[in-house]
């Protein structure tokens, strides 16, 4: 089975909170320089540990991850923004 | 405060390491039969043992790696884990074929023993592959200071 290139928002959501990456991962239990293949694309993370990341930001999963190339947040809110104005 | 090393760094220790264990093991299996001043051998070799132990500090020891191929998979991240489980992977085979490597030259030359030097050898290329793959072809190794 090829592995696909799992996207993320780890980052953006690390830096919201305004956490370092060491801080993050003694949360979530994994080595610091893991949190930064991770962000870089250049590791995909088990099922536990994307549910750990989920539960730590206390966001759905699919907000973070994505199999596909994730939209700018922004872009993201200005769209479901203009829907609620319609 | 942590620092990366670059990968050129990593691999030029990595290689001034391996040649100084082969330089020790020339001299030491070049000295008897060839008959060479004994004080010659003596700070030849302990000449490269110097530089093999500057470059396994840099490489192996500073950047922790040595002690990462070394921990219980129970203390390692699943990253971690993924990186050692290779490293051994293909340790495994580089250090089957160089054995078997040795042991055909042994057979054809009819040499029946291995001296202690390539024995010696043998172990610490044992104990320090893991960590020259991971040092090789990591994209990122930290130097770091203090306890992680």
């Amino acid at each position: 089975m090829e592995l696909r290139k799992i996207y993320n928002r780890v980052s953006v959501f690390r830096e919201e909170r305004n956490i370092s990456r060491k801080e993050l991962a003694e949360k979530i239990g994994v080595n610091f320089q893991t949190i930064g293949y991770l962000e870089r694309g250049e590791f995909n993370p088990s099922l536990d540990l994307a549910l750990r990341i989920s539960e730590f930001f206390e966001l759905p999963i699919e907000v973070i991850f994505s199999s596909k190339p994730l939209t700018l947040l922004s872009k993201e809110l200005l769209h479901q923004k203009t829907k609620k104005g319609k | 405060m942590e620092q990366e090393i670059s990968k050129r760094k990593r691999r030029i220790g990595i290689i001034v390491n391996y040649l100084s264990l082969i330089f020790i093991i020339i001299l030491i299996q070049a000295g008897k039969p060839y008959g060479l001043d004994t004080a010659l051998l003596l700070t030849g070799a302990l000449g490269a043992l110097i530089v093999g132990l500057i470059s396994f500090i840099s490489v192996y020891w500073k950047t922790r790696l040595w002690r990462l191929v070394h921990t219980s998979f129970k203390e390692l991240d699943e990253r971690q884990i993924h990186v050692v489980y290779n490293s051994i992977r293909y340790s495994y085979g580089i250090f089957c074929i160089l054995c078997l490597i040795i042991i055909y030259f042994n057979a054809i030359v009819e040499k029946t023993n291995i001296d202690i030097s390539t024995a010696g050898g043998f172990l610490y290329l044992a104990h320090i592959l893991p960590a020259s793959i991971i040092a090789w072809t990591e994209k990122e190794v930290l130097i770091e200071s203090g306890k992680s």
